[in-house]
């Protein structure tokens, strides 16, 4: 489960850094290959995430002839099916238009208008697990923004890993790594800022106590998000949660993005060295923020439910 | 279509039975009128929509048969109904109507079919040959098994041989097991009765005549007060839970529960008394002097119905509230406050198991709890009275039928010149004759070798022992070896044994254990669901259990099995009959051979035909009163009770009670020891306390012959004048037989926590010749023991395993839901020893009479059920010895699906001194972390 | 038989119309007699042949060894309302008409999803953890069978029996060891519930001062 929601995660991270980085593109030259690279990731990585979700089910089989199966439009797994299916032709087509150069604008206005669908996708892995309304953890108002803000985050970080790696392994060597290496340390900068808040947030909403009423007309019990609250950051969890995701995924990165622009001078020659670290460091956050969600998910607030609440009329 | 809720007009459906089994206090009448719960349903389906039928009801297609039948695990004695198809068991239907368990089953019930179709069922004899397990043929085994059995006998004499008897056999096959004992010629046979409830037995019956739970599970039902010691209602007897709940709801009964640790039954208490393991006579003795300070107790019970009063007062003058409180280390204020709840909360009942018979001192233990209800003035009352819960589902039986080393059937003794000759009599066999099967008199009128020592018969030097020849043969038919303590010694035995022979459904820990070649038999038998026949439950209540289906794969019949081996050993012919003629019905005439000989607790009018009509007519009989209203039952009390004199008594639901005549189930305490007691003072009761309706309304003595005639004629005679045949004499507070406790002490267990209290309440004496081997008290108790082993070990029951677990480990359910060997320990306990919930720990307990401490390895299960200062383990497990896994030693495809370590290994040397019960309740230990 | 002398009105006041209105199926668990004796999650295994590793019933234990110690026995509580039915994405879990929560396990693509979403965590798994596991969906059938014609093999093999078509009620509930779990038409089980209430006096039943305000 944690994999399809890193890597469905990742590529529609990756899908909307290949367009920005198109439009960038425009202007500066420079981004032109990163796109393109970019551009090219993102179909793997949605097939991958595909078929994790299929070795999943119980039933492969039925998973993927999901159109004749996914009747029930209430489920965020048929909307997001749906969307990972509408996305991969989409992308696929995308990608052509790269490879074969065949229009620029039209590349263009495909990406701008396809950017939101992958968007969805980050998303719609946050949506999935709310949809488990007895999960403290899986909170429907946090949760979405988490994993699209770690979607787009991982994304540049797999982009940049594969430039950075390509540079240095590839056939030609083009010179203007630094500059495109630079915007996207700005960017990490952003997105790291973004999804400390949210995680913050996030806690703060956990250890509140909240009581949680959703539209069926359960109740949850406060204190089930307290212990999930617990559980993640003082439990089983806490090495992942403030080793992997804090660590790893968000400050380690953030003080290397630092270092590379303050001693820009003094590093230039291992600039690519020590990004690659840093876009390894993130994509591990990544996996460990899946990890630790659903993990986490374990801890359901089962009694907290007390059962004959809602099984006896009391009307007749 | 409309799926519409069909109301059955007349007639009783299962589930309107379901829902009068809900709520059996509302009328049944008015309950169907509220269209009550026959609701027949259409299934749905996408494609599928049938219509509800006129009677809304479809039918199984499959062919079924409806078999009654009764759960052959605990002593509650429930009722279901086994649905079979070819012979093949396929499903369980409740039997709702069942008025002890209403259809009601708890884990152990509900697996009784995987009882029988578990894959690991023991498909045919094998014996151990040169390592290997070989099959055999039936007729080889039973050959060479007669053969070896005849050479021993031929060089050692009878008192060779020991038998492990079984409480799961029915009436029928414990009455055959003990006459095949006398038969062979010795009383080295013995059941798990000894290391269950034989304190009990010995202290209650010496208290007011009869050794057996003197009320029902269903009176509770009428209690107002529900005081429970070392019992786990819970999780040893479920279902009688139903009832306790029914009490506390309905009648606000106060439940009060003593016990070490916080058990699944004391999270229903009112009032929990937590206290130390193996200091019930103080605790009991507490509560007594707080009734009596208070002149709460009951006059008249005292003066008209008891002896020894005065003594009994003497002796608690030694347990003031202090003392009481110091020793048991349960407050003073709880003490007073739950002696208020009893006094003002009559008529009351007090239950106790092993929580209290476990003990070197089980006999007073019981005997403590008995004076408790006699003071209160409980007994002989509905809502009153001692319910003791016994053990399995026939234990009752097969105690009452004498599968014990010290008594023939029906309580006679083993007087050579009274028990044998009655015997004799009804056998139809000549006295000389069973005389001459025996050594000589003297060991015929010998108690034996008892379950909890019979393997110091192997290993002790013969001169040490209490006959002169060693053990050279055992039979565990129907019984573990795990559940007997310091089991490493048990196993030195198996070891040794020249021949061990294991009768079992399943390969149990008994076969594996032994670290040997040869020598070895095991015998596939028949579980109960494959025999016929009665079984007593722990209120006396006699059922017909019938056959579900045939044996299955090669097992047999243990009824067979026997009568095989008495044939070829040669005695079959006088074994086979009585003084009526050749058994020609089975098990039925072995059921009327006992009916003729059972006179003493009158197992005389519970003929087969009663008790399969009483099968038909489960509905008719009242939950409070258990008695049928109407009907050919009519006025019979369910499950017949003894003492039920004669074949038109209704039974005895309630003992000793005296505001009913005798013919309606009356009567006094019993006359057992004559008139008058060595000390002059009388034993037969006050004036005006007989049971009503009587011709003589005050004490009087037993009738004469009652015991031996086979007429029935005394019987009918006394009942026709309204006199118990056994007299009507006085409950003792005192028993003089009883030399070094006439009046119940207090006794620190042989391994005390508290060296401070053993010069005070020092244990008893070692005795030489103990059911035939010398047994320590005082030389074991010793101070230091507790230096090295600083903490409580204790030990009992898992609600989905019975006893040693050898049936139940083998069904896949069961152990789904209790899959590992645990050693529960208390958070601060194991944050001391820096252990963690589900660490692997060692629990080590004193060397005893061994060079070696005791060790097993468990998992760590942390929990507040225990007291920081103890240790609880459950003792269902087996397959792993000392850390190592035996599952090589199994044949192969026999290795459980539960294997772990037994606590027997490690429970601490402890005797009775009455009974020989081992103290699996209170011993020593320490942990180590694995 | 009775002794204490209570009688339930019947129930007129609903009219005629009420004895076939559709009945709603609903469990009752009685947390002041569950004794956590297993009873019911071995009765259903014998009734259905549950496969090892699959509890469509479980006895769960809270504060244990403490004062308050309570036990609940879960199966899948048939909720009006069915949060597994609002997320599994192929509509293998439906609502019948009588309120029991079918699952189809002709059409379950075995994702999990009914999991998570499951307050009562009944939806079980061959082999343990949904998600990275092979098979569909197995939970409490309210001893009803499944979507297929009653009694046949298939829904025999798929589903385990099917009591209701017979008129009996679910295993679980009829072999409840103190009438802890307690299962029928909607409106007899409040029946039942309001007796015990009764019994107990007001209050006394956990949780019912705040489901049913004092009435
Ligand atoms: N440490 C410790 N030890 C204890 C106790 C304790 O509390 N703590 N309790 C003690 C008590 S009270 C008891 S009663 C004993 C239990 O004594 P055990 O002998 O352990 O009792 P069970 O395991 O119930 O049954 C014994 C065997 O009978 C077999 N059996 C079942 N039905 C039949 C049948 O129809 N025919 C035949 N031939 N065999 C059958 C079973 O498979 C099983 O292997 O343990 C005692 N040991
Ligand atoms: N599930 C299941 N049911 C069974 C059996 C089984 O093996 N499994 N066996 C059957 C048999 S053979 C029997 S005999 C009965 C036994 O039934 P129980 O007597 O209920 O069995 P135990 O669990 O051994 O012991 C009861 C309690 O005694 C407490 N205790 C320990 N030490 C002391 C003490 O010094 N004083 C007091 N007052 N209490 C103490 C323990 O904490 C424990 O809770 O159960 C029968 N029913
Ligand atoms: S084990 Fe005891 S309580 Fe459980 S079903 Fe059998 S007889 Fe009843
Ligand atoms: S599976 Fe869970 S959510 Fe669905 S009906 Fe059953 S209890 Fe309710
Ligand atoms: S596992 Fe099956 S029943 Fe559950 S949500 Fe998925 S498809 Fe639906
Ligand atoms: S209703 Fe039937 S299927 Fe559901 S838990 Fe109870 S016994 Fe099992
Ligand atoms: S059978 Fe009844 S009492 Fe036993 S665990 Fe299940 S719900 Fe609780
Ligand atoms: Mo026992």
């Amino acid at each position: 489960m944690l994999e399809e929601f890193f890597f469905g995660g990742l590529s529609g991270g990756l899908f909307v850094i290949a367009v920005a980085a198109d439009l960038l593109g425009i202007k500066f030259k420079q981004f032109e290959k990163f796109a393109r690279m970019t551009s090219y990731l993102v179909l793997p990585v949605l097939a991958l995430a595909g078929a994790f979700i299929a070795f999943h089910l119980g039933k492969p089989e039925r998973g993927i002839l999901f159109p004749f199966f996914f009747k029930n439009y209430d489920s965020w797994l048929v909307i997001g099916g749906w969307s990972v299916g509408l996305a991969v032709p989409l992308v696929a087509t995308y990608a052509a238009l790269w490879y074969y150069k065949i229009n620029a604008t039209i590349r263009r206005v495909l990406g701008v208008i396809v950017s939101p669908i992958l968007g969805f996708v980050s998303f719609y892995t946050g949506l999935l697990l709310s949809g488990a309304m007895f999960v403290p953890l899986w909170s429907q108002e946090y949760l979405p923004y988490l994993f699209l803000n770690s979607g787009v985050l991982t994304g540049l970080a797999g982009s940049g890993l594969m430039y950075v790696l390509y540079q240095n392994f590839g056939s030609s060597k083009s010179e203007e790594s630094s500059g495109v290496l630079r915007i996207i340390g700005y960017a990490i900068i952003f997105f790291v800022l973004v999804e400390l808040f949210e995680l913050q947030r996030f806690m703060d909403h956990l250890s509140s106590n909240p009581v949680k009423i959703d539209n069926s007309g359960y109740f949850v019990a406060p204190n089930g998000s307290v212990m999930a609250y617990e559980y993640v950051t003082q439990g089983v969890l806490a090495p992942w949660f403030w080793w992997g995701i804090i660590g790893l995924g968000l400050t380690i990165p953030l003080i290397l993005t630092f270092i590379e622009m303050i001693f820009n001078k003094v590093i230039q020659p291992y600039v690519d060295w020590i990004s690659g670290v840093k876009f390894a460091s993130i994509l591990s956050g990544g996996i460990i923020l899946r990890f630790v969600i659903v993990w986490g998910g374990e801890l359901k607030a089962p009694l907290t439910v007390i059962p004959q609440l809602n099984q006896i009329p009391f009307g007749g | 279509m409309k799926l519409t809720r069909v109301i059955h007009s007349g007639g009783q459906n299962l589930d309107s039975a379901f829902t009068d089994s809900l709520q059996p206090s509302v009328s049944r009448r008015g309950f169907i009128t509220a269209a009550g719960m026959g609701i027949g349903l259409a299934a749905m389906g996408p494609s599928l929509v049938r219509e509800a039928k006129a009677s809304g009801v479809a039918k199984d297609p499959r062919n079924l048969t409806q078999i009654k039948t009764i759960c052959g695990n605990c002593a509650v004695g429930c009722g279901f109904i086994a649905e079979v198809e070819n012979d093949t068991w396929v499903s369980i239907e409740p039997w709702f109507e069942h008025p002890i368990n209403q259809g009601s089953l708890c884990s152990k019930g509900a697996a009784a079919r995987e009882h029988v179709i578990s894959e690991k069922r023991l498909k045919y004899p094998m014996k151990l040959e040169g390592g290997k397990w070989k099959r055999l043929s039936w007729d080889t085994a039973m050959g060479e098994i007669s053969s070896k059995l005849k050479d021993i006998r031929k060089k050692h004499g009878p008192d060779a041989l020991m038998i492990l008897g079984s409480a799961h056999h029915n009436n029928e096959m414990s009455y055959a097991l003990r006459k095949f004992a006398a038969f062979w010629g010795s009383n080295n046979i013995d059941h798990q009765a000894r290391i269950c409830h034989s304190t009990t037995v010995a202290g209650i019956a010496n208290t007011w005549g009869y050794g057996a739970m003197t009320n029902s599970m269903n009176d509770i039902r009428n209690s107002k007060c529900v005081f429970i010691i070392g019992e786990n209602v819970c999780t040893s007897h479920p279902i009688a839970m139903q009832h306790i709940l029914t009490a506390k709801e309905e009648n606000k009964a106060q439940i009060i529960v003593a016990d070490p640790r916080f058990t699944q039954t004391s999270a229903f208490a009112n009032k929990n008394l937590q206290f130390r393991s193996g200091t019930d006579v103080a605790l009991i003795y507490g509560l007594v002097n707080v009734i009596l300070k208070n002149g709460w107790e009951d006059k008249s019970m005292i003066n008209d119905r008891t002896y020894g009063y005065s003594d009994l007062k003497e002796e608690l003058k030694r347990y003031d509230l202090e003392t009481v409180s110091d020793i048991t280390g349960c407050p003073v204020a709880d003490i007073e406050h739950a002696a208020r709840l009893m006094a003002e909360n009559r008529p009351g009942t007090l239950i106790w198991a092993m929580g209290g018979t476990q003990h070197a001192n089980g006999t007073s233990n019981t005997r403590s709890y008995a004076a408790l209800q006699l003071v209160l003035g409980n007994m002989g009352k509905p809502g009153g009275g001692c319910n003791i819960f016994r053990g399995h589902d026939n234990v009752q039986g097969a105690t009452d039928l004498g599968v014990l080393s010290n008594t023939l059937p029906g309580y006679y003794g083993l007087g050579v010149n009274s028990a044998y000759k009655h015997w004799s009599n009804v056998w139809g066999v000549e006295h000389d004759w069973m005389k001459s099967r025996f050594k000589n008199e003297k060991i015929m009128g010998k108690p034996g070798f008892t379950v909890a020592r019979w393997y110091e018969g192997v290993l002790m030097d013969s001169k040490e022992l209490g006959q002169d020849v060693n053990v050279h043969a055992a039979f565990y038919w129907g019984h573990s070896c795990n559940s007997q303590s310091q089991m490493d010694r048990v196993k030195k035995a198996l070891d040794k044994v020249e021949l061990l022979v294991d009768i079992d459904p399943f390969v149990t820990t008994t076969s594996i254990l032994p670290d040997r070649k040869d020598g070895v038999y095991i015998l596939p038998a028949a579980t109960v669901y494959e025999q016929a026949g009665s079984v007593t439950n722990s209120n006396r209540d006699i059922q017909w259990r019938n056959q579900v289906v045939k044996p299955v794969w090669e097992s047999r019949k243990d009824l067979d099995i026997i009568i095989d081996l008495a044939d070829r050993l040669g005695f079959g012919k006088e074994f086979k009959k009585n003084r009526k003629g050749p058994w020609k019905q089975l098990p039925e005439d072995i059921t009327r051979e006992w009916n003729l000989g059972m006179r003493t607790i009158g197992m005389t009018g519970q003929t087969v035909e009663r008790m399969k009509r009483q099968q038909e007519w489960g509905h008719a009989f009242d939950l409070k009163t258990k008695i049928a209203e109407g009907g050919p039952c009519d006025g019979e009390q369910w499950g017949l009770p003894w003492p039920c004199w004669t074949e038109k008594h209704p039974g005895s639901h309630i003992l000793y009670r005296t505001s009913i005549p005798v013919a309606k189930g009356g009567m006094g305490f019993r006359a057992r020891w004559g008139t008058k007691a060595p000390d002059g003072r009388t034993l037969l009761a006050g004036n005006g306390s007989a049971p009503v309706a009587s011709s003589i309304n005050e004490g009087y003595a037993e009738m004469k012959n009652w015991k031996t005639d086979l007429t029935g004629k005394v019987f009918e005679d006394a009942i026709a004048k309204g006199l118990a045949p056994y007299g009507n004499g006085r409950a003792r507070f005192h028993v003089w037989t009883f030399k070094d406790d006439p009046v119940p002490k207090h006794r620190e267990p042989i391994h005390s926590p508290r060296p401070d209290l053993i010069t005070d309440w020092v244990t008893y004496d070692d005795v030489k010749d103990h059911f035939r081997v010398p047994t320590l008290f005082k030389s074991l108790q010793k101070a230091d023991w507790v230096k090295k082993y600083p903490l409580i070990l204790s030990s009992g029951r898992q609600v989905e395993f019975e006893g040693g677990g050898n049936s139940e480990r083998n069904c896949q359910w069961l152990v789904e839901l209790q899959p590992e060997m645990y050693a529960e320990i208390h958070p601060r306990l194991a944050n001391d020893n820096r252990i963690r919930h589900g660490d692997w720990i060692w629990v080590e307990s004193p060397e005893d009479t061994d060079s070696e401490p005791s060790r097993i390895k468990v998992k760590a299960k942390v929990t507040r059920r225990v007291s920081p200062d103890m240790i609880y383990l459950p003792f269902h497990w087996g397959g792993v010895f000392n850390g190592k896994d035996l599952s090589d030693k199994y044949p192969e495809g026999y290795v459980p699906y539960g294997m772990g370590e037994s606590a027997n290994t490690v429970m601490n040397y402890g005797y009775d001194r009455i009974t020989q019960m081992q103290e699996t309740k209170t011993g020593l230990c320490r942990i180590i972390k694995a | 038989m009775a002794t204490t002398n209570i009688t339930i009105p019947n129930r007129s006041a609903s009219g005629p119309e009420g004895k076939h209105a559709p009945a709603r199926m609903k469990f009752y668990v009685d947390t002041k007699r569950c004794i956590e004796c297993g009873g019911c999650e071995i009765a259903c295994k014998n009734e259905n042949n549950v496969p090892p590793g699959i509890a469509r019933i479980r006895v769960v234990t809270v504060n244990e060894g403490q004062p308050g110690e309570t036990n609940v026995a879960v199966p899948c509580m048939h909720c009006s309302n069915a949060p597994c039915i609002s997320v599994c994405p192929v509509d293998a879990l439906f609502n019948r008409a009588d309120g029991i929560v079918h699952v189809n396990k002709e059409t379950c693509i075995g994702c999990g999803y009914c999991l998570y979403a499951c307050p009562f965590g009944a939806p079980q798994f061959p082999q343990g953890s949904p998600f990275g596991k092979r098979g569909v969906m197995d939970k409490c059938t309210y001893c009803a069978g499944g979507p297929e014609e009653a009694f046949s093999a298939v829904e025999q093999q798929l589903y385990g029996s099917n009591r209701i078509a017979e008129g009996k009620l679910p295993m679980c509930a009829s072999v409840c060891s103190t009438k802890a779990l307690v299962a029928g038409d909607a409106e007899e089980v409040a029946n039942v519930v309001r007796y015990r209430a009764a019994a107990r006096g007001s209050g006394n039943i956990w949780g019912a001062g705040t489901a049913y305000p004092s009435n």
